[in-house]
C-alpha cells in the first residue's frame, strides 16, 4: 500500500495553514469529535431540538456606523465632526437605548423602524466593533508596530470577506472552509434521516458553509435545482436505468451513485417545500423571496428530516466608495424588511425560538469620507434576531468615532476601527447555541482561545439568552 | 460498436461438467486443428485489411489453404499473412486444461487490435442462448461479464468455475472485425488526455497516422505557441469601445476567461495549451486574494509564462513566476522588506514556493510514495525555522517602473529591485542546509535559492505525480510516477527538469497508452467538468468568433462547475491532488482529485450547462444575452439520425473513447428511438445529453 495516501487532506491543511497559530492543528480529531456529537445527540429524541443559523452577508462592506449611531450629545458631535458629510442628522435617527454602553442613547438608521421595534421588543440584539483578528490588538500603537498578528489582506474586499466566513484569517484564501462548514462537519449526523445537506443556501456556493465534508445544497428562489432530462419521460426514465446500472469500474460506479443521490437530494428538498405555503406578505424583492425560501424550508424541517440547518442568504451592492446616505436609506429598508418578514414568517410557523438569524460584512468603513463616500476599514456593527436572542441591547464595546482615537488603526486618522470583538467570539457564540461544545470549538474556531476559555460557562459576547445555549 | 448478435466468426468447444468428465473435453470437429496449436509469428501492428493483402499471391475464398480454420480466424488467432496459404499453421489456438478446482481457458495470442473477442457459454449446444461470460478489446486484458465470472489474466488465461456456470458447458470463441473499435478507442482517449476533446477530424487523422502517438507530441511540440495576450488584443469587439484597460464583464463573465475558451477550443496547440492549464493549477492565481482582476492584461501577461514555458524547463517557469507581480501582490511577497523593528519578512511565499511548487511537505521517494523514518513516520521536508530564513530572501522586489501602454501599477514586466536596502542581505540557511552567503543582492539571491529547491530530490516525484495527475490519471502506479520521475530528474542528456521530456514520458508510457488500462475497473479519473464542457463544444464544431461573426462569450463556472478559468478559490487550486472520496473510492485508497468539487449543486448545474450548450449553444447561463451566439453544429449526426445505433456508435467513439457498456448503449438506443425518426434535431440532442450524462462520459478511464 501506498503510504503517501495516508497523508489526509485534513493533514495536508492543518500542516500547511496553520504554523503562524502555533500548534492548533485545525481538522485533527475531527472525526473522533463528529462520533461523540453523534452519541449527543442520539440522548435526545429526534425532531424536538431543532436549530437553524441564518446568515444575513452584507457583500461589499456595510457602513455599519451610520446603522448604529451614538446620540449622546457628546458622543453625536464626535460622530458628526468625524463622518462630517456622510453624518445623518441626529433628529432622523430612530432612538434606541442600550445598557453596558458608555452612554445609553443611540440611534437606528431612519430606514429600520421594524429592526427598532424588534430591538424593543427584546428580538433583536446589536453587537458594536466586530471584525475578523487572529489575536487582540488592544490599541493603535500595537496595530502600527505590528507586535500583535493581523489578519492578511485587511482592508480588501475579497480577503475580507473570506475571512469572516473562514474566521481563520491567517490564512488566505478559502482554504480552511468556512466556520458554518466546520460546524456541519460537527453536527450533519443530528440529520442522519436526511437526504439534503444541512447547510442550504440561497445564493449558490459559498465559503461560509463548505467544509471538510460538509457543503451547501443550494436552493433558487422557488427551490433546488433539477436534473435537466427530468424534465422528459423518456429522458427520465433513461437517465434513471443509466444511474441504475452496475459500473464495474470504481470511478464510474462512484459517479453513477453520486449522481442519483444529487437528484434524491433535489426531489427530497422540492418535494418537502413544494406543499408549504408562507401567509407572512413576502417583501416585493429578491432578499424578501430568499427570505421566504429560508423560511419554507425551516417550515418543512421534519420532512426534511433536518435537527440543524444554517442557512446563507447574501444582500449584494454595500461597497458604498460614493451615495452611502442615499444608498443605505434604500438598502437598509430592504433589509428592515427582510428582517421584519423573516420574524413574522418564523412567528407564523412557529419556529422563532428555533432560529437565530446574524448579519456579516466584508468590514466596517471609514468613518472619515472620501468626498463621496466612505472606504474600506475593519470593525463594524452587526445585529442578530431571532427567539433565543437576548434582545434590547447593545453587546460589545461601541467604540469612540472621535478621529484619531486609540482604535483607529488608520496612521492618517480615516477611522478604520480595530475591532474589538472577534468574529470568532460572535460566531462561536452562535456555533456553541446550535450545538458544538466547548471542547470541539476550536476545531471550529481554531483561534478562540486567543478570545475565549471555550470551556466557560458564560457566553464570550451575551447576545443569546443564557438558557438558550 | 459491439453488436452481440451479429456473430461474424465462432470456434464452439464443449467443455467438461467438473464433477463427472475432468479432464475430457470436446472440440466442434471442423475445429479440430486446434489439437496442435502453432506459435504466432504475425506483426501485431497490421490491421485484418492490411494483413489480407499481405497474404501471397491474393487467392480467392475465406479459406484458401482449406485447413478448415477461415484466413479470418487465422488472422485472429494471430497467424502471419503467409499461414492463409498453408494448411499447417493457422495461428495460436484456444486450449483448456483443469487444474485440480477450475477449467482454464487458454490464449496464449494478445489479440488482434482491431479485434473484439468474446467468450460464451451455454449449457446445451442445441438449446437456449449463448451468455457471454467474458470479452476483450483487441490486445487489452480479458474483463468478464458474466457476473461471477473470475478472470485471471495472468499469461494470457482466463480461469473459469463452473460451480457458477453451469450452463457452461459448451464453450465458444467468437470474433468481430470492428477496424476503429480499438484504434479509435485509443486514439479518442489519447485525445482526451491530450487536448480540450477529441474532434472526429483528429481521431480519424491518428488512425491514418497508424497511431503514430510520438509524432502527433512531436508536431504539437513543433507549433508556435497560442498566446493568449494577443488572442485578446484580436478580440472582436464590435459596438465595445474601451479604453484600455479593455476590460468587458457581461454578467458573471469577464474576457480574460473568455480569452482561455477561445484558446482552450480553438488554438491548433493543443497539447501546450492542455499543459499550461495543468501547471495553472500548480502555480495556481485566482481573483480571490487578487486585486485588478478588470485588468485583463496583467492576468493573461502571467497565463502566457505558462504557455511559453509549458515544453520549456521547470526551472526557468519556476524563475518567471517567482518574479512575476501578480504572483508577487498574490502571495504577498511584492513590496515585501527586511526586518525592522517588529516586522518580519512576509513568509507566505517561502511557504507556498516549497509546499505547492517545489519539494512539498514530505521527503518522497522517486516513485512519489513516502519517504520513512526508522519508526516508519513520514518526514518533513522543512520546519518554520526553514520558512522564516526563506522569508528573507523573498525581500526587495518592487513593481516595474510603469508603463504607459500597461495599467498601473506595472504588473506585466518582471518585478525589480528599486532598492537593494530593502533585501535582507544576511546569511541565510535553507532547508537542505546549503548557506546562502550574506551581501548578495536580491535577484542573485532568489536565483540561488531558487536553484536549491528545484535540485532538491523531491522536485521531480512532486511534479511528475501532479502532471500525470492532469493529464492521464488520479492515481498512478508507483512505477508509473517513478519512469518519469527519473525523465524529470534527466533527460538522457543531462539535463533536470525538461517539461518537453516529461510530457513525452506521461503520455507514451504504457500506463497511458495500453489498452488493458481501459478495462482496468481500478483506473479512472474524473474529467473536470471544464474538460467535459469543452469537449463538447470541440466534437461539434462549435466556431470561433472570426468563422461565426457572433461573439463569443462564456461566463464564469465556479458555480456551476466548482471551476473556472482565473477562478480558483485560493492558492490550493479547485482540487487538492490527495484528495479522497469519501465511499467506496476511500475504502479503496484511491484518491479522486475533481471529485472534491462534485456536489449537489454542480452535479445538477454541470448538465443544467450541457443542456443549454447542447440545446441552444451559448446562451441563457453560459453567455446571457440576447445577441446572436455560436451554437454547436450537429451536420454529422443529423446525417445519422435515422440509425441510431450508428448514431450512438458515432458519439461513444467521440465523446466516451469507445467506453459506453452495451447496457448504457441499449437505454440511451431506446430513448432516442422513441423520437420519431423525422425529428432528427431532437433524436441528435437527446443521444447527445443522454452520452453527455452518462458515467461513461465523465470518467476517463
Amino acid at each position: 500500500m501506498n503510504p503517501s495516501k495516508r497523508i489526509s487532506r485534513r493533514k495536508f491543511i492543518g500542516e500547511a495553514s496553520c504554523a503562524a497559530v502555533g500548534s492548533t492543528a485545525l481538522f485533527s480529531s475531527l472525526l473522533s469529535l463528529r462520533m461523540a456529537s453523534t452519541a449527543a445527540a442520539a440522548e435526545s429524541g429526534p425532531g424536538d431540538d431543532y436549530k437553524a443559523l441564518v446568515c444575513l452577508f452584507l457583500a461589499g462592506g456595510n457602513d455599519s456606523f451610520n446603522m448604529l449611531v451614538p446620540r449622546n450629545n457628546e458622543a453625536y458631535e464626535e460622530y458628526r465632526t468625524t463622518r462630517d458629510d456622510l453624518a445623518l442628522e441626529k433628529t432622523s435617527l430612530l432612538d434606541i437605548t442600550s445598557t453596558g454602553q458608555p452612554f445609553p442613547e443611540f440611534g437606528l438608521h431612519p430606514s429600520m423602524p421594524e429592526t427598532k421595534r424588534l430591538y424593543e421588543a427584546g428580538r433583536l440584539a446589536l453587537i458594536a466593533n466586530v471584525g475578523t483578528l487572529i489575536e487582540p490588538i488592544s490599541d493603535r500603537s500595537i496595530y502600527i508596530n505590528n507586535s500583535r498578528l493581523r489578519p492578511s489582506g485587511l482592508f480588501s474586499h475579497s480577503d475580507q470577506q473570506i475571512h469572516w466566513q473562514t474566521s481563520v484569517p491567517q490564512i488566505k484564501g478559502a482554504g480552511p472552509g468556512g466556520w458554518g462548514g466546520r460546524t456541519a462537519d460537527l453536527l450533519m449526523a443530528l440529520n442522519e434521516n436526511s437526504k439534503v445537506s444541512m447547510n442550504i443556501s440561497l445564493n449558490g456556493v459559498n465559503v461560509f458553509q463548505s467544509g471538510n465534508e460538509a457543503f451547501a445544497y443550494i436552493s433558487g428562489l422557488e427551490g433546488g435545482t433539477e436534473m435537466v432530462a427530468y424534465r422528459d419521460p423518456f429522458e427520465k426514465a433513461a437517465v434513471d436505468s443509466l444511474l441504475e446500472l452496475q459500473y464495474k469500474n470504481l470511478f464510474t460506479r462512484t459517479f453513477a451513485q453520486r449522481t442519483r443521490r444529487f437528484i434524491d437530494s433535489s426531489i427530497a428538498f422540492n418535494e418537502a417545500i413544494e406543499p408549504i405555503v408562507i401567509n407572512t406578505p413576502t417583501p416585493p424583492n429578491r432578499l424578501g423571496q430568499r427570505m421566504r425560501m429560508v423560511a419554507r424550508t425551516i417550515a418543512a424541517r421534519e420532512a426534511l428530516g433536518m435537527r440543524r440547518q444554517t442557512f446563507f442568504v447574501r444582500s449584494g451592492g454595500w461597497d458604498h466608495h460614493n451615495e452611502v446616505i442615499n444608498a443605505q436609506l434604500v438598502m437598509l429598508d430592504e433589509i428592515d424588511q427582510a428582517i421584519k418578514y423573516l420574524h413574522d414568517a418564523l412567528t407564523e410557523i412557529d419556529a422563532l425560538d428555533q432560529v437565530v438569524l446574524f448579519t456579516a460584512s466584508d468590514f466596517g468603513r471609514t468613518l472619515t469620507s472620501n468626498g463621496k463616500g466612505s472606504d474600506h476599514a475593519w470593525g463594524g456593527n452587526h445585529f442578530v434576531m431571532g427567539g433565543p436572542v437576548n434582545g434590547g441591547q447593545i453587546f460589545g464595546q461601541y467604540p469612540s468615532l472621535r478621529l484619531g482615537s486609540s482604535l483607529d488603526s488608520d496612521r492618517r486618522n480615516r477611522g478604520r476601527l480595530i475591532p474589538t470583538t472577534s468574529v470568532d467570539e460572535y460566531g462561536s457564540e452562535l456555533a456553541s447555541w446550535l450545538g458544538v461544545s466547548g471542547s470541539e470549538m476550536d476545531t471550529v474556531f481554531p483561534n478562540i482561545r486567543n478570545f475565549y476559555d471555550p470551556a466557560s460557562i458564560t457566553h464570550p459576547v451575551g447576545f443569546l439568552k443564557s438558557g438558550s445555549v | 460498436m459491439l453488436n452481440l448478435n451479429s456473430v461474424l466468426r465462432q470456434i464452439i468447444v464443449k467443455v467438461p461438467v467438473l464433477s463427472a468428465r475432468v479432464g475430457k473435453w470436446l472440440i466442434i470437429p471442423a475445429l479440430a486443428v486446434w489439437l496442435f496449436p502453432l506459435p504466432a509469428v504475425g506483426d501485431e501492428s497490421l490491421d485484418y485489411r492490411d494483413w489480407r493483402s499481405k497474404i501471397p499471391l491474393q487467392p480467392s475464398g475465406s479459406d484458401p489453404d482449406q485447413d478448415g480454420v477461415p484466413s479470418f480466424l487465422e488472422y485472429a488467432l494471430g497467424a502471419a499473412p503467409e499461414d492463409a496459404v498453408n494448411a499447417g499453421a493457422s495461428g495460436q489456438s484456444m486450449t483448456f486444461q483443469h487444474n485440480g478446482k477450475n477449467n482454464v481457458v487458454l490464449l496464449p495470442f494478445a489479440g488482434r487490435r482491431d479485434l473484439a473477442y468474446y467468450l460464451d457459454g451455454k449449457p446445451n449446444l442445441n438449446q437456449g442462448e449463448w451468455t457471454v461470460l467474458a470479452q476483450k478489446l483487441g490486445n487489452a486484458p480479458w474483463e468478464p461479464v458474466a457476473e461471477g465470472f473470475v478472470v485471471d489474466n495472468a499469461l494470457g488465461r482466463v480461469e473459469l468455475s463452473y460451480d457458477d456456470w453451469p450452463q457452461a458447458q459448451f464453450l465458444r470463441m467468437r470474433m468481430e472485425d470492428h477496424p476503429t473499435l480499438v484504434a479509435g478507442a485509443l486514439a479518442a482517449r489519447f485525445l482526451k488526455q491530450t487536448t480540450f476533446g477529441p474532434t472526429t477530424a483528429d481521431i480519424d487523422a491518428l488512425m491514418e497516422s497508424g497511431m503514430d502517438f510520438q509524432g502527433w507530441i512531436n508536431d504539437q511540440i513543433a507549433l508556435d505557441p497560442t498566446l493568449h495576450l494577443p488572442l485578446y488584443y484580436a478580440y472582436p469587439l464590435t459596438d465595445h469601445i474601451y479604453p484600455e484597460p479593455r476590460e468587458i464583464r457581461v454578467g458573471r463573465g469577464h474576457l480574460k476567461g473568455v480569452v482561455w475558451f477561445e484558446a482552450a477550443l480553438f488554438a491548433q496547440d493543443q497539447l501546450r495549451q492542455r499543459m499550461a492549464w495543468a501547471l495553472a493549477q500548480i502555480f495556481v492565481i485566482g481573483e480571490v486574494g487578487s486585486n485588478k482582476n478588470g485588468y485583463p492584461l496583467q492576468w493573461l501577461n502571467y497565463y502566457d509564462i505558462l504557455v511559453r514555458n509549458a515544453f520549456g524547463n521547470y526551472r526557468d517557469l519556476l524563475q518567471e513566476v517567482t518574479l512575476n507581480a501578480k504572483m508577487g501582490y498574490y502571495l504577498t511577497y511584492l513590496n515585501n522588506q527586511k526586518a525592522a523593528g517588529n516586522r518580519l519578512p512576509d513568509e507566505n511565499y517561502a511557504r507556498e514556493v516549497m509546499q505547492l511548487f517545489t519539494v512539498g511537505l514530505w521527503h518522497l521517494n522517486m516513485d512519489g510514495t513516502l519517504m520513512l523514518d526508522a519508526n516508519q513516520e513520514p518526514i518533513p521536508t522543512y520546519d518554520n525555522v526553514d520558512i522564516t530564513e526563506l522569508a528573507k530572501v523573498f525581500t526587495g522586489l518592487q513593481h516595474a517602473y510603469d508603463k504607459p501602454q500597461y495599467d498601473t501599477p506595472n504588473r506585466v514586466d518582471p518585478m525589480i529591485v528599486r532598492n537593494e536596502n530593502r533585501h535582507d542581505r544576511t546569511e541565510k540557511t535553507m532547508l537542505d542546509g546549503t548557506v546562502l552567503p550574506a551581501g548578495v543582492n536580491t535577484i542573485p539571491e532568489i536565483t540561488a535559492a531558487l536553484d536549491v529547491l528545484f535540485n532538491h530530490p523531491n522536485v521531480p516525484p512532486f511534479v511528475s505525480f501532479r502532471l500525470i495527475q492532469r493529464l492521464v490519471s488520479s492515481n498512478p502506479s508507483t512505477a508509473y510516477v517513478e519512469r518519469v520521475a527519473n525523465v524529470f530528474a534527466d533527460n538522457g542528456e543531462g539535463v533536470r527538469g525538461d517539461l518537453t521530456a516529461v510530457v513525452k514520458a506521461i503520455l507514451l508510457d504504457p500506463e497511458a497508452r495500453d489498452a488493458g488500462y481501459m478495462i482496468d475497473n481500478g483506473r479512472g479519473k474524473l474529467q473536470e467538468p471544464l474538460l467535459r464542457f469543452t469537449h463538447l463544444c470541440r466534437a461539434f464544431k462549435l466556431k470561433s468568433n472570426e468563422a461565426n461573426g457572433n461573439i463569443l462569450w462564456f461566463y464564469s463556472f465556479e458555480d456551476e462547475f466548482g471551476q473556472s478559468p482565473y477562478r480558483s478559490p485560493s492558492v490550493f487550486n479547485f482540487y487538492l491532488p490527495d484528495f479522497v472520496p469519501s465511499g467506496e473510492l476511500g475504502k479503496s485508497d484511491f484518491y479522486g482529485p475533481e471529485f472534491q468539487i462534485l456536489d449537489d449543486s454542480t452535479g445538477m448545474k454541470t448538465f443544467q450547462i450541457f443542456s443549454i450548450l447542447i440545446d441552444r449553444g451559448l446562451q441563457g447561463a453560459i453567455a446571457g444575452g440576447a445577441n446572436p451566439r455560436p451554437s454547436l453544429d450537429y451536420s454529422t449526426e443529423l446525417e445519422l439520425s435515422g440509425d441510431v445505433e450508428a448514431l450512438v456508435d458515432h458519439l461513444d467513439l467521440l465523446l466516451c473513447h469507445n467506453s459506453l457498456g452495451q447496457n448504457t448503449r441499449d437505454i440511451i438506443v431506446d430513448a432516442v428511438e422513441a423520437i420519431p425518426s423525422s425529428f432528427s434535431q431532437t433524436r441528435v440532442k437527446r443521444a447527445i445529453l443522454l452520452v453527455s450524462i452518462s458515467p461513461e462520459f465523465a470518467i476517463l478511464q
